[in-house]
């Protein structure tokens, strides 16, 4: 299960990590167990949240400039990053 | 006479508005003190000494031309090394952020450069503001001046020492479940978090998106009170933010004791796992507060017992999905050994995130996945709105609300990060206000036995924030508590 | 032997025509050189938070109304979490359980209609090219504002996928909500296809179909499908449901993967946008500004202007050629006589120099001159065209073409009698004819003086001077 949740997540646990750190995940969905059988019908549906969403004129407006988008990588190609092959290509 | 150090930021920007201080003086002080003692407390991940003077030179020269100068004019001021600022160095605590610069600023940053406040450096925390002690940061732990084999809470330990070891009157911290109030608590300081929405997040970096707020710590209500009338208000680049209700600082003072304040204590929060000094210093402030003429009364949030629970499944499932963009292609650390993209991203935030920030998006994930989203993600939420609800309720009779902010004082370094659930199970008392988006100040009340800070929590209504600084700023005038410095 | 019916839906993106993204403000063009249309949000910098665009709302809530969806008053954002080098977020944002709009339909062919199922607003992701060195990722086009259609499997044929989506891109062409333009990529094309046992209910497995590059292409991989689907049925064997890639050059579907296990999306509302609330007067606005649809003005076309469906047609493949027509006819121009410049003359001229009409050169009114000269026939047919052809490149009134080609008829009398006299002096037969009551002579005698003026001769007065002049000659005698 755990092995499900890190390929989800995109995590390398090593196999020798995977059961402690299991137990741990484990102990607490154990903890917050009670949470499940807390009676929620009456929770109101709308709760106090935010205002509605505001929207932005639409104006392009100059982008970043090319050599700072590439700045904090040096994993880059005549300006595009690059990145090993994808395998689902 | 006042050292530079001692001085509060509303007394320096006056004397530097006045011409008794000039702004160099100030940051010359400031750094000078940090150099000197920060080695041995490690508060503070980087600063930007050099930009620091040059921007107090110019404050100096605009006040000798006569110019305007901004309501915070020459105040240094230290800020979490999860804000972005324009050209400087953002970690986040984490090695996934190593060497990163970020190209634009926080509008929180931004603010406080037009209001003439001078950012002097970054202050260390727990990795991605995942923590409550400051021991899961990439850069090391930082201590508490109170005591060096004492945690300083967390997330935002490096601000509260930094203000509580005097570097500068003010520093920015960000406040998830508590990570401002908490650490204020345990470092004799006082910590803003202020209603959800108030103050921008654009340039935070992101933890929970529904639940961060960027805080700040000070040693009294007015400096709170400064800091929160530069930053509050609606951005154009955040559109979770609400409009500002008005100044506050002008009013801070306003209040000369708390007659006809009906102050209410939650009996889920100042009962059951305290500790005995904790709860004794509380106690005495409570004492103190009916002195003051407040009137007392109990009251309960029954939904309290499931807090913890409800903010670790919501925060940590939008951690998950926060934290899915560091996958090293476009920035970060990359793992550049291996050949499928896939196992590149795996391996990256491998590398990069410690122990607890993969524990985290593991139990995030969990929250939201297929067969388990409603159970656990679901409910929570229904959860979180049952919370608000019965806040509403609490303040139909009640005026504020008051606890401990932690159930437990400093502990010492290392004694807990090994048990992930009772570190979690500490924020009982911060995470409530949190998950209802209130805003909530911790103020010092007392100390135990062996000096360690105990501090208590003001609860409000949403946008009441004056009514917690005067409340504040009112007992603080009565009582010498947030008076106490650790170092000379 | 058991037959099938043919059940296809369909799933189109396509891209809403702003000048920024949905929810940078960075331009939404992407063209150009790889991460020159990028902004801090399009990179998923650390701390960026997104900025929703009015006009992508306006836009999706416009092609909603066009086709007959029912718009939502509240929606919501939500997060479609995975993984891929050109997500920048590691998530896309999307609409999930709360979209803009629900139902709806398509029209097409002779009354027939595809039911919509929804229709929402969502973010594209970036450009991955595949080369030895590894995969580039170039991030312009991330964050380009998208629409979501997706229908209800109302298609039974793959033509008729292909009419429907033809009238779907006439339909967001006219509206100006999109481009449309496949070959661009503004729109983009999957499908579903499954076969179901004539008579049953249950729908058979189906397969998802991608990498459709063009509305043509739709077709043909459709087709295909059908056809291995019930190869394989009628063999006995099973449908797996999977995705395939549709490869042109080929012309068949390769299995791309597998969609037994479907990925984990973990959707959940984003947290950082506030519910979408679309007010009445808000949705009003956008009805209004949408104006008449294609259908609706074709029938008008017909009905008010009595045209033929060809030019009904023509006329309304586009709202700016409609709205050039109606301006001609606005200034007192016969219909027909208008739609019959716009269509041989304007257009084509419009095609080469491909210009908008907004900036063609001779705008409705200068043509409506012309038409007016023409209908008093001042003009001839083919004078008027020379005047057009001219009036294309040089400003002016018709009249200040006619002149500067020399083209002003000749209606003076004094002027033709000469020409008159030198006709029928030199052609006596001609004349001889005339007088024996042979009016078509009178043609021959015509032509003669519009040749020695060049055609520029008033024939109505040309024809009066040759009568008199012949009856003054008979009173002579031969």
């Amino acid at each position: 299960m755990v092995q499900n949740l890190a390929d989800l997540a995109r995590l390398h646990l090593p196999v020798e990590r995977q059961d402690a750190l299991l137990q741990r995940l484990q102990r607490i969905v154990l903890a917050f167990d009670a949470l499940r059988q807390l009676p929620t019908e009456q929770a109101p549906a709308n709760p106090p949240s935010l205002p509605p969403l505001r929207l932005r004129p639409d104006v392009a407006e100059p982008p970043l400039p090319i050599a700072q988008v590439l700045a904090n990588t040096r994993h880059h190609a005549a300006a595009a990053f690059v990145v090993p092959r994808v395998v689902d290509a | 006479m006042t050292a530079i150090w001692q001085m509060s930021a509303a007394a320096i920007t006056a004397a530097v508005r006045d011409g008794h201080l000039t702004a160099r003086e100030v940051v010359t002080s400031c750094l000078e003190r940090v150099h000197r003692i920060d080695p041995g407390l490690n508060a503070m991940v980087g600063e930007r000494a050099d930009v620091a003077l040059a921007e107090a030179a110019s404050i100096d020269e605009r006040r000798q031309r006569g110019q305007t100068l901004g309501p915070l004019a020459g105040v240094p001021i230290a800020w979490k090394d999860n804000l972005v600022l324009e050209g400087e160095l953002a970690t986040a605590g984490s090695r996934m952020l190593e060497g990163f610069r970020s190209p634009y600023s926080a509008t929180v940053l931004a603010r406080l450069q037009r209001a003439g406040a001078i950012l002097i450096g970054r202050t260390n925390m727990d990795e991605f503001g995942m923590g409550s002690s400051t021991e899961t940061s990439a850069y090391g732990p930082t201590r508490n001046p109170f005591g060096r084999d004492l945690v300083p809470g967390g997330s935002s330990g490096g601000s509260a020492v930094a203000v509580a070891a005097d570097f500068c009157p003010l520093a920015l911290g960000s406040d998830t479940g508590g990570s401002v109030r908490q650490p204020a608590a345990m470092c004799g300081v006082s910590g803003l978090k202020p209603t959800y929405g108030l103050v921008s997040r654009y340039g935070l970096i992101a933890y929970a998106s529904s639940l961060d707020c960027v805080g700040a710590l000070a040693r009294t209500a007015e400096d709170l009170a400064l800091w929160l009338d530069a930053v509050a208000g609606a951005d154009a680049a955040d559109p979770t933010t609400v409009q500002a209700q008005g100044p506050v600082a002008t009013h801070v003072a306003q209040r000369r004791d708390l007659a006809g304040l009906r102050i209410g204590l939650p009996q889920e929060l100042n009962g059951p796992g305290l500790d005995a000094e904790v709860a004794a210093a509380v106690q005495r402030a409570v004492a103190d507060l009916r002195e003051l003429g407040a009137q007392v009364v109990e009251c309960t949030l029954p939904a309290v017992a499931h807090a913890v629970p409800t903010y670790y499944l919501l925060a940590t499932a939008e951690a998950s999905s926060n934290l899915a963009r560091y996958d090293g292609v476009r920035y970060g650390l990359r793992r550049d050994t291996v050949s499928r993209c896939e196992a590149m991203m795996m391996q990256s935030r491998s590398a990069g995130f410690g122990d607890e920030v993969q524990l985290r998006i593991l139990l995030g994930t969990f929250a939201l996945s297929f067969g388990y989203h409603d159970q656990y993600y679901g409910q929570a939420t229904r959860a979180r709105a049952l919370l608000c609800s019965e806040f509403a309720r609490a303040f139909a009779s009640c005026d504020l609300l008051l606890s401990p902010t932690s159930p437990v004082p400093a502990f010492p370094i290392g004694s807990r990060i090994d048990d992930p659930l009772a570190m979690y199970l500490c924020d009982v008392m911060t995470v409530p206000p949190s998950l209802a988006g209130l805003p909530a100040l911790s103020q010092p009340c007392g100390f135990t036995a062996d000096g360690r800070p105990v501090g208590m929590q003001w609860v409000a209504p949403a946008l009441r924030e004056d009514l917690l600084l005067q409340v504040a700023h009112v007992f603080q005038a009565h009582t010498d508590h947030h008076l106490r410095r650790p170092l000379p | 032997m058991t037959t099938f019916t043919t059940v296809i839906g369909l799933e189109v993106h396509v891209q809403l025509a702003t000048a920024s993204k949905l929810f940078s403000p960075a331009p939404a063009r992407a063209l150009g050189e790889p991460n020159t249309r990028v902004h801090a949000i399009d990179l998923g910098l650390p701390g960026v938070l997104p900025r929703p665009n009015a006009a992508a709302v306006a836009l999706a809530v416009r092609a909603a109304i066009a086709l007959g969806g029912d718009i939502q008053p509240v929606s919501r954002f939500a997060r479609k979490n995975y993984f891929y080098p050109d997500l920048p977020k590691g998530y896309q944002i999307t609409q999930y359980e709360e979209p803009v709009s629900l139902g709806g339909a398509v029209p097409f062919g002779e009354g027939r209609a595809c039911r919509l199922h929804r229709i929402h607003i969502e973010e594209d992701a970036g450009k991955l090219t595949h080369t030895d060195l590894g995969t580039l990722v170039d991030l312009n086009r991330a964050g380009v504002p998208l629409a979501e259609i997706v229908t209800e499997p109302d298609l039974r044929t793959p033509a008729d996928a292909h009419a429907m989506l033809e009238s779907l891109r006439e339909i967001l062409r006219f509206s100006g909500v999109s481009d449309c333009d496949m070959e661009l990529g503004s729109m983009r094309c999957d499908a579903n296809i499954s076969l179901m046992p004539s008579g049953s209910t249950t729908y058979g497995t189906k397969v998802e179909l991608k990498n459709l590059n063009s509305l043509k292409m739709v077709q043909r991989a459709l087709e295909y499908e059908e056809r291995r689907q019930a190869a394989v049925l009628a063999a006995g064997g099973r449908i797996v449901a999977e995705t395939r890639g549709w490869n042109d050059e080929a012309g068949e579907s390769r299995s791309q993967r597998s969609k037994e296990s479907a990925p984990d999306y973990r959707y959940f509302p984003d947290p950082d946008l506030p519910p979408l609330v679309l007010e009445p007067a808000f949705v009003e606005a956008q009805r209004r500004a949408l104006g008449e649809l294609p259908a609706a003005r074709r029938e008008r076309y017909r009905a008010q202007y009595a045209l033929p469906a060809y030019d009904a047609e023509v006329l309304t493949r586009d709202r700016a050629i409609g709205d050039w027509f109606e301006a001609v006819v606005a200034e007192g121009i016969d219909a027909k006589t208008a739609s019959n410049w716009v269509m041989s003359d304007v257009l084509p001229s419009q095609r080469e120099r491909t210009t908008p009409l907004g900036q063609f050169p001779v705008a409705p009114r200068r043509l409506a001159e012309l038409l007016r000269l023409l209908d008093g026939k001042v003009l001839t047919q083919v004078s008027a065209r020379t005047v057009f052809r001219h009036m294309l490149d040089h400003e002016g009134s018709a009249a200040d073409a006619m002149a500067a080609l020399g083209l002003v008829r000749i209606a003076d009398a004094s002027a033709l009698q000469p020409l008159v006299d030198a006709a029928i002096m030199a052609l006596p037969e001609a004349s001889a004819a005339v007088l024996a009551g042979k009016e078509r002579a009178l043609d021959a005698l015509k032509g003669h003086v519009m040749r020695a003026c060049r055609g520029r001769a008033d024939p109505a007065v040309v024809d009066s001077l040759l009568r008199a002049r012949l009856e003054v000659l008979r009173g002579k005698g031969p």
